[in-house]
């Protein structure tokens, strides 16, 4: 199986994307596309995002760094991040947020404990930069050091960032119990 | 209650294991390639930056105005360089421009180099280009 590296310079050299795209794509499609739902919190977005994203990808192949890092998911995820963050910009998305959420299945979510279907409807109320640092340290399990790459920022930002993250997370968590909890007891 | 770390790990991990669920839906790819294989031919600034970047547009566009300028003294139809028999320290030059010019001086032996001039009038009322023979030496 080719590197990701590998693939990115058949792209380069320009002409029908071809395999060298049908490949990178189906490699990577679900992670940025999730990222780009969690950290964005409406599902357009990261439609519009990942579409871009891989646009990016196949016109600016040339640029990838191989020195880096022979996977480029890194790399995707910064593209990703730039046009997830334009969007947001672009659009008061954020205050559609809240209602919107990740659009996890209703059957799955039927299946998972209370407590996920509660962080699922607690992330919207953390800021960006947050979700951010959770979706690629907590869910993706990227080091503090390649999220600092993805991210642009220092490790120690990261850091700091993460853990008001999770912080910020709990204490929404905590508030929607407590509304359930007030819900039931109020009928 | 989630009050500890594990607890929201916990909860993380259970998290992510349904956002295994969440697929890229499947006409985002189409979409993509329709975009990339798009027959819209690129603008015309963006040609033009592909061949000249623009961080060779100041010595690009400096040499082109030294160019113009260099063109411009040798081709012009009145311009004649030579030093005057009355006073070897002005070279003279006629020009058709009517204003004040800096010009290359073109004087055997001259340097090269720019000088202020002064567009004067002879005295049969052609318009000469006087600037100062950068060869002169006082004796």
């Amino acid at each position: 199986m080719s590197s990701d590296a590998k693939l990115l310079r058949k792209l380069s050299a320009g002409g029908n994307p071809g395999v060298a795209f049908e490949t990178l794509y189906a490699r990577h499609k679900d992670a940025i596309y999730r990222y780009a739902v969690v950290v964005s919190q409406s599902s357009s977005i990261a439609q519009d995002a990942t579409q871009e994203t891989f646009v990016q990808m196949i016109e600016r192949a040339g640029d990838y760094d191989a020195s880096r890092s022979t996977s480029a998911i890194g790399w995707l995820y910064g593209l990703l991040r730039n046009n997830v963050r334009r969007h947001l910009r672009d659009t008061t998305v954020e205050l559609q947020a809240a209602d919107e959420g990740v659009s996890l299945s209703t059957e799955r979510l039927v299946e998972l404990s209370s407590a996920v279907t509660q962080l699922n409807a607690a992330l919207p109320q953390l800021k960006v930069e947050q979700r951010e640092v959770l979706y690629l340290v907590a869910l993706q399990g990227l080091d503090y050091e390649a999220t600092s790459e993805v991210l642009d920022i220092p490790v120690g930002t990261v850091r700091s960032r993460l853990s008001r993250a999770r912080s910020a997370l709990r204490t929404a968590m905590q508030e929607g119990e407590h509304s359930e909890t007030m819900a039931v007891i109020h009928g | 209650m989630v009050n500890k770390d594990t607890e929201l790990d916990q909860h993380l991990a259970a998290y992510k294991e349904a956002l295994d669920d969440v697929k890229a839906p499947a006409e985002i790819e189409a979409r993509i390639l329709a975009a990339v294989q798009s027959p819209e031919q690129p603008k015309v600034r963006f040609a033009f930056t592909k061949y000249f970047p623009r961080q060779n547009w100041l010595p690009w566009g400096f040499a082109a105005v030294l160019a113009v300028f260099g063109l411009s003294v040798v081709l012009s139809p009145d311009s004649a360089v030579s030093v005057s028999p009355d006073n070897p320290k002005i070279v003279l030059a006629s020009v058709s421009r009517q204003y004040p010019v800096r010009v290359h001086s073109l004087a055997r032996g001259a340097e090269w180099r720019f000088m202020q001039s002064q567009v004067i009038k002879d005295q049969r009322g052609n318009t000469r280009l006087v600037v100062v023979n950068p060869a002169w030496r006082s004796e």
